[in-house]
């Protein structure tokens, strides 16, 4: 019977996914405590899980890769090897195969090219377990009874039903899998179909399983391990393993009964042990029997506890886009009702009003994942690195249950992962180094995440060498990024590491340091809407702290109005809003127009010139809003204030364009659009007049036009507005 | 205030029913009819308030909200070089689909669905290099009428001018 899974796969992909992050987490914590058996489970059973579904999805190599994986897991769960440092490195090789070859199932690509090395790799390590432990009692592993025939072995009969759910099908489940699975552990004596509840065709759901077995199996397995074999099926489908004597009477144990262990093994199956074992000494991927009792693994359901439920993505942004919709819908109602008759509907409206606001807020809410998944990723970054450098690096996180836009999340991981292997590479030093500096050998690497305000903030400190200035400064005038080192200050002078083409690594490692790092980390960050600065003292290490907005969806944004216009200046951005007379701004020819506030030199830059088609337009008024982009101020001009307030943010791109010097665009209570001020790419209009950004490189001869003039403003008095001005 | 007119219901239908004829929405701008591929029509709309984008061509008239989404609205009239018009209630905005994008077009008024045989289309008249003709898919006869036939697409995407894809 063909089912179609292919509408299963997706949601296949995302758990193996997690599954994979699980195990890495786990193989990483194992690491520290190489004994701890929970751990060692966690991991066998992520293999399992994607072993089992992989197979099922017929990624054949996947299923293949995770068996042999899995082998070496058992053992390690029997207590039969030691999880050294060598196999959790394998083991997490492993992971990075499996997702490699997850990767090319998805996407149609290529597998990894080490596979075969990593699977001749895993079956050494296997090889080495089993054949390190032949005098250790009766573990029924192939290569030991193969080299140990006399040993009494424990063969046994089980007998197995199985009374598959209806929706059997339905869960992408097939009985011949699992009736394979279970000859490969032995000798089938014995399977009967029970085909009695077949209804009358007419009446037969194609979809539904009718069929029942009964399955005799003869093997060295334990019952825990034929346990193993239905760990995967759904919640509704029943099995009972009971040991089969020779004359059939089965000793029943009910399935949540606690594992047998196999020391009543029948004797008598003796004549029956060359038969399976010669069947799989050259199928090494065989499932491995295990006699530990506490190595059985029984999936156990904890219902109500943090259930959740997966809702795919764009329905979660349609639904919270359609309540920024309702947001908007209700303050024009309110408008309206306003300017009929006053205030005698507020109560009612007033009521819908919050009601709709804390529908918001839970709908934005259901947006937000906590940071722990992208902190352990570093875990293992960290771990990498600092391997391949031969440092010492003790990784500490805090805050991982801080919560974030998903969006933000899945975007801020690619950054992160490179100012980690910045700390590690640059930070950091050798551990001789180290303690010639009188430091603790091992590096102390914290990554931490809070929420302060509107903002999240994530930090990461290292207690490396920190950032020599001099190199600082003379790698930046070599680079062309400054001129002179004249009127940095130290905190500028740090903050010349975000600048495009910019590397202070004396040479190119393969860890770091071709020199599109932390410029990229910038620009992602301020893709996010945040912002990223460093602190550091030499000798004692940095800090990168990165500042995030909460959420992507919703901006604190100061409305002005510029001629008919209103805009929207991003609230995180504005430092202050001043008057000034005419007379105080000044001309500078080179810069432009400035002013000073308290002493500080800030350029000045008409808002109306840079954003409007037209610019016969004159500020009598003088309102500044004072802007911060970068630790660089800019006096922005607009024409009057109209207050505070929170915007949903739409995407211009979605139905047009990227657009110079706009960031977005959102819609006012009085449905109008209203555009959202780019700050940084407003100042980049405004440092190279003649161009504009790059994007606006094509821009119309009306644009040319616009900063033309703006330049003639600067170079010579002509301009009536330079009149006014001077 | 002018209805809003959706044709999102039957114009699907309509359309592959045709076969080998095809279905033109036309409108007019300065006396001249154009057509475009019904297909592509979300909805038709009266004019509304327009917010203006900075730094634009002067065919992008601005942005407009359409029940949450914002959607950019070309103005006709300038792109085709044609003198510019009081807009008023008469205005009409077309909502057209391209390329997964929504995007208006503000026309002088929209006359009816025109039916069109593929082979009745005739190619648009060269006019010379300096006059792109890309953006026309051919002209319709229908009686005394003579309508251009816009390829939106080529319109919209690929302008130059527009460059709505960059």
């Amino acid at each position: 019977m063909q089912i179609d899974i292919s509408r299963f796969r997706d949601s296949f992909f995302v758990e193996a996914a997690e599954h994979l992050e699980n195990m890495e987490a786990a193989l990483l914590q194992l690491e520290g405590e190489p004994e701890n058996t929970e751990t060692l489970n966690t991991i066998f059973r992520a293999a399992h899980s994607i072993k089992g579904a992989s197979t099922t999805f017929g990624m054949d190599e996947v299923g293949k890769f995770t068996h042999v994986l899995e082998n070496l897991l058992d053992q390690l769960r029997e207590g039969v090897a030691k999880a050294s440092d060598q196999l959790v490195e394998l083991m997490l090789t492993s992971v990075d195969v499996i997702e490699g070859l997850l990767a090319a199932e998805k996407e149609n690509a290529d597998p990894p090219e080490n596979v075969d090395e990593v699977i001749s790799a895993l079956n050494e390590a296997f090889q080495a377990a089993t054949g390190g432990q032949s005098l250790d009692g009766p573990s029924g592993t192939i290569c030991k009874a193969v080299n140990d025939p006399a040993k009494p072995s424990n063969v046994t009969v089980y007998e197995i039903q199985l009374l598959p759910s209806r929706e059997f099908f339905c869960f992408g489940q097939d009985p011949y899998l699992l009736l394979r699975e279970l000859a490969e552990m032995g000798h089938l004596l014995d399977i009967q179909a029970d085909s009695s509840a077949l209804p009358p065709l007419a009446e037969m759901n194609p979809e539904h399983c009718y069929l029942h077995w009964t399955i005799k199996l003869q093997t060295e397995a334990t019952e825990a391990a034929i346990h193993d074999v239905f760990m995967f099926v759904d919640e509704a489908t029943q099995w009972k393993v009971s040991q089969a004597t020779a004359s059939d009477t089965p000793k029943t144990s009910e399935i949540d009964s606690a594992t047998e262990t196999p020391a009543d093994a029948d004797s008598e199956s003796h004549t029956y042990q060359t038969t399976p074992v010669a069947e799989s000494t050259d199928d090494s991927t065989r499932a491995k029997p295990t006699t530990s009792p506490k190595s059985s693994m029984r999936r156990t359901i904890s219902a109500g506890e943090n259930e959740t439920v997966r809702v795919d993505r764009r329905r979660l942004d349609e639904l919270i886009n359609q309540i920024g919709e309702l947001v908007i819908g209700t303050s024009m109602v309110e408008q309206d009702l306003a300017s009929f008759g006053a205030g005698r509907e507020s109560a009612a409206m007033g009521q819908l009003g919050k009601i709709v606001r804390d529908l918001q807020e839970m709908s934005l809410s259901l947006r937000m994942v906590p940071i722990a998944a992208t902190f352990q990723k570093m875990a293992r970054v960290v771990r990498d690195v600092s391997k391949k450098l031969g440092k010492e690096v003790q990784f500490i996180t805090f805050g991982d249950e801080t919560e974030l836009d998903k969006t933000v999340v899945d975007q801020i991981g690619d950054p992160l992962v490179h100012m980690v292997r910045n700390a590690v590479d640059h930070g950091v030093e050798m551990p001789e180094d180290r303690e010639r500096a009188g430091k603790p050998t091992a590096g102390r690497v914290e990554l931490r995440a809070f929420q302060q305000g509107g903002n999240i903030y994530i930090e990461l400190q290292d207690d490396g060498k920190g950032l020599n200035r001099k190199t600082l400064l003379s790698k930046a005038i070599e680079k062309g990024v400054i001129d002179s080192a004249e009127n940095l200050s130290d905190n500028e002078i740090c903050n010349l590491i975000f600048a495009p083409g910019f590397s202070t690594a004396a040479e190119v490692t393969d860890v770091s340091g071709r020199g599109v790092g932390m410029d990229v980390v910038r620009r992602n960050v301020e893709a996010l809407q945040g912002s990223v600065s460093i602190r550091s003292e030499e000798g004692k290490g940095s800090t990168i702290s990165v500042r995030l907005p909460l959420t992507l969806a919703i901006l604190d944004g100061l409305l002005v109005r510029l001629e008919h216009e209103v805009y929207i200046i991003p609230l995180l951005s504005v430092v202050e809003s001043i008057r000034v007379s005419p007379d105080q701004i000044k001309r500078i020819v080179g810069v432009g127009e400035v002013i000073t506030l308290r002493g500080e030199v800030i350029p000045l830059l008409r808002l109306h010139q840079a954003l409007q088609r037209s610019n016969g337009h004159d500020n009598e008024d003088g309102l500044l809003v004072i802007v911060e982009d970068q630790g660089r101020r800019m006096a922005l001009m607009v024409d009057e204030l109209l207050g505070q307030q929170q915007v949903v943010i739409k995407n211009l791109e979605t139905n047009f364009r990227k657009v110079p010097g706009i960031a977005g665009a959102t819609i006012l209570g009085d449905g109008r659009v209203a555009l959202i001020v780019d700050i940084y790419g407003v100042s980049l209009m405004h440092r190279q007049p003649t161009n504009g950004t790059p994007a606006s490189r094509e821009s119309t001869s009306l644009d040319a036009i616009n900063s033309s003039t703006q330049h003639a403003v600067v170079e010579s008095n002509t301009d009536p507005n330079s009149m006014t001005a001077s | 205030m002018t209805s809003d007119i959706d044709l999102d219901q039957e114009s699907p239908a309509q359309g592959q029913l045709a076969g080998d004829s095809h279905q033109f929405l036309t409108f007019t701008l300065q006396e001249q009819e154009f057509g475009v591929e019904i297909l592509r029509v979300q909805e038709i709309k009266g004019f509304t308030r327009v917010t203006p984008i900075p730094n634009m061509p002067v065919c992008i008239r601005g942005v407009m909200n359409l029940r949450g989404t914002v959607v950019p609205i070309v103005d006709l009239r300038s792109k085709f070089n044609m003198p510019e018009a009081e807009y008023n209630q008469f205005s009409v905005i077309i909502v057209v689909n391209v390329e997964q994008k929504v995007m208006g077009l503000v026309v002088d008024a929209v006359s009816d669905v025109l039916n069109v045989n593929r082979d009745a289309i005739e190619p648009a008249p060269d006019l010379g290099q300096n006059v792109d003709t890309a953006f026309i898919t051919g002209l319709a006869k229908s009686g005394d009428r003579l309508v251009t036939l816009l390829n939106i697409e080529e319109l919209l995407m690929h302008d130059q001018e527009m460059a709505v894809a960059s």
